[in-house]
């Protein structure tokens, strides 16, 4: 290859890396920590760890939070019956105020107390695609910003990789700090190169329509009309009806939908415009069994009962686009891949960092004292550990407040995230202050969070790892506390071995 | 957890093998071992072999569950076998050192 | 003579930038000549959806690569207006 061209990518890979490596960091660590997001909402709402149902609640058990929702003139409201990663059933609805959101007991059928948070699948997961920026969509922008340099970085670092194979097992922990962090960046870069690529990748394609709008505008009148074509939801796309209309049965309604079907259990049970003349029932077919993510929705109308539409199996473009999506949400159920995508996600973390390290490595010597090494410093400490701090925060907090707190105009769940962001930048003034101890003291730090929030689980909730542990149901929050515990632990070492290298410099570290 | 020990771990042992053969192939993780290099015919069959078995390896993850699932899976294997290789040789190669001698063995 | 910083700067420009309003102007072309060949409309976007980040990272990469930047400069401009003069060869769009 030519050297100019070695070089200009070289360039680039750096620059991108440098500009743009804090934004991807976030996204990877939280698309990480969402592969367990319902796990994660368990523990963060206790109230939710029940024992699975023997029998599955009839439908129009929900007939009640439906009725709100009809009385609150809501857009749509939606269930979701409980299924083996969630043993509640949950309630959702939109009104002109804002969203609303039940938790159900599967067995008695009543709402169960409002936690008062987010959890995972309300902070940590919009975080990932969103940044928890809503001003004029720029944090998705930012996300495919950063998606797209991801690419980039992959496409450059591979060109710039001089010895691709034979280096490809090459990892030498007795080496200098330096090599150390580039055979790091190197092993994490190469073998995980597909799950990179393919992560990226798909999660552009789920977002296409909003980055690239242009071929949708020019076939279509509007983006909805795409919408709802592409994912059989052209039921949808009525007009609005009168007011005052009866829903018919659910459960009737549902033996349809099943005499559709052949056979099968509903995802999700959707009604839009419920309590008007032209509303409608969907019901969104239980695809956990494989990767793509088609949902094989039958809709009926929702005055009188009858089949609106069914639409056909997709076709082969439409499959592998729902292939892709499938395989970046995981919306199905393996536990095994669940994991896998796990590690492999925080190998993706460990890429982004230690890529950042070898950055500052090769220029310590040198450029120890500009403003702009400084200034990435700081801001790769913030970034890394720093989010890592600001996560446990928010797990912190959530087992710290008590029950309906309410503070500076702030209820619960905002309180919790107004912890996450405290700490985060506090994080980032701390990496600017103390450049010399920040990473041993965040990785001290982290280890503390993480065996407080440990604690904190045990002493608030009585779960304890021995007891969540002998019980099937509680496994997602025995995980969660031997994550947490493993972490603490890493996270101890890695500032013990710091400390003692100093002024040697940081290893990877997880969480 | 039945299913997990006896399809799981073994595939994992099976692409585990397949790259420690890979990375056995090259000097420096042979000297590494303590081994000295191979001919160069006995290289080529033996990298030949072990992309055999990671072909192998999909087609056995994807008869064994659906394409989709056998594919995702066989991917994110792949990753963390070769990463364990990696982690072994540098950490303690030695461990390797009985496969390295069986690949010089000459094949009579 | 041109100041590096400059060079940089159009370069990162004409790459996000250009490179962005090309990739999309010609996804656009595309869902349209598939759709005038006769593939359901859905398809043809679909595809295009996942075709259109490939080429924008090709682009992002060419733009950087090139040694002069006049090349993908003229060639971004060609893209841009095929797919911005699209609409008038086919008319059967909506």
């Amino acid at each position: 290859m030519e050297p100019d061209f070695r070089r200009a990518m070289g360039w680039l890979h750096t620059w991108a890396g440098v500009l743009l490596g804090s934004v991807l960091f976030a996204i990877f660590w939280m698309g990480t920590l969402s592969v367990f997001d319902i796990e994660i909402d368990q523990w963060m709402k206790p109230a939710t760890r029940l024992p699975p149902a023997a029998q599955t609640l009839a439908l129009e058990r929900f007939r009640p939070s439906l009725n709100e929702a009809i009385a609150a003139r809501a857009a749509f409201w939606n269930v979701e019956p409980p299924n083996d990663r969630q043993s509640v059933a949950s309630v959702h609805y939109r009104t002109k105020t804002g969203f609303v959101s039940h938790d159900i007991d599967p067995v008695s059928g009543r709402t169960l107390p409002d936690a008062g948070t987010l959890g995972a699948s309300g902070f940590i997961f919009p975080f990932h695609y969103s940044l928890h920026l809503r001003i004029m969509n720029l944090g998705t922008w930012l996300v495919g910003l950063a998606s797209m340099a991801m690419l980039v970085l992959c496409v450059s670092g591979v060109i710039i990789h001089r010895k691709i194979f034979a280096e490809f097992f090459t990892f030498r922990p007795s080496k200098k700090p330096r090599r150390l962090l580039l055979d790091l960046h190197n092993l994490s870069g190469v073998l995980g190169l597909p799950f990179h690529i393919m992560l990226t990748f798909s999660g552009l394609v789920i977002l296409g329509a909003t980055f690239f709008p242009a071929s949708i505008n020019a076939l279509y009148p509007n983006p909805r009309g795409y919408f709802y074509e592409a994912n059989g939801l052209s039921f949808l796309n009525v007009k609005p009806g009168q007011p005052g209309a009866p829903v018919v049965s659910l459960d009737e309604t549902f033996a349809r939908a099943q005499a559709v079907w052949g056979n099968g259990s509903p995802e999700t049970v959707l009604v839009a415009t419920p309590g008007t003349t032209t509303g409608r029932i969907a019901f969104f077919r239980d695809r956990t069994q494989q990767v793509v993510m088609d949902r094989d929705v039958v809709a009926f109308s929702s005055t009188t009962g009858e089949l609106v539409s069914h639409p056909p199996a997709p076709r082969a473009i439409i499959r592998t686009q729902r292939f892709l999506s499938g395989l970046h949400l995981i919306h199905f159920h393996h536990w095994v891949l669940r994991w896998l995508y796990f590690m492999l996600g925080l190998g993706s973390c460990l890429l982004i960092a230690s890529g950042f390290l070898f950055w500052q490595a090769s220029r310590r010597t040198k450029q120890a004292n500009t403003f702009g090494f400084r200034l990435v410093e700081g801001l790769s400490a913030g970034s890394i550990t720093g989010i890592m701090l600001a996560t446990l925060a928010f797990f912190i907090s959530n087992r710290l407040l008590p029950p309906g707190a309410h503070a500076f105009g702030m209820g619960r769940a905002a309180l919790e995230i107004g912890c996450f962001y405290l700490v985060w930048v506090g994080a980032f003034l701390h990496g600017w202050l103390r450049p010399r101890r920040v990473w041993i003291e965040q990785s001290a730090a982290i280890s503390a969070f993480s065996a407080l929030a440990a604690m904190l689980n045990w002493i608030t909730t009585g779960d304890h790892p021995l007891h969540s542990l002998a019980n099937r149901y509680l496994w997602p929050v025995a995980g969660m506390d031997m994550l947490l515990l493993v972490g603490s632990a890493l996270a101890f070492l890695t500032a013990r071995k710091l400390a003692r290298k100093q002024p040697g410099k940081a290893v990877g570290k997880t969480v | 957890m039945s299913t997990t020990c006896l399809f799981y771990l073994p595939l994992c042992l099976w692409l585990f093998i397949a790259f420690a053969l890979l990375a056995l192939t090259q000097f420096n993780h042979r000297r590494a071992c303590g081994m000295t290099d191979l001919p160069p015919s006995r290289t080529r069959l033996i990298r030949l072999m072990a992309g055999v078995m990671l072909l192998f390896a999909l087609v056995i993850s994807i008869a064994h569950e659906s394409s989709g699932f056998g594919f995702l899976l066989w991917v994110g294997l792949l990753s963390l076998c070769a990463c364990a290789v990696a982690l072994l040789l540098g950490w303690y190669p030695r461990l390797l050192a009985p496969l390295a001698r069986l690949m010089a063995k000459p094949s009579t | 003579m041109v100041p590096a910083g400059l060079k940089t700067t159009a370069r990162i420009l004409l790459a996000l930038g250009g490179g962005y309003w090309a990739s999309s102007a010609s996804f656009a072309l595309l869902a349209r000549v598939l759709t005038a060949c006769g593939m359901p409309r859905v398809d043809a976007v679909t595809l295009g959806m996942m075709l259109v980040f490939i080429l924008y990272l090709c682009l992002i990469l060419w733009v950087f690569a090139a040694r002069r930047v006049w090349l993908p400069f003229w060639v971004l401009c060609g893209l841009i207006a095929a797919g911005h003069m699209a609409p008038f060869f086919f008319t059967q769009g909506h």
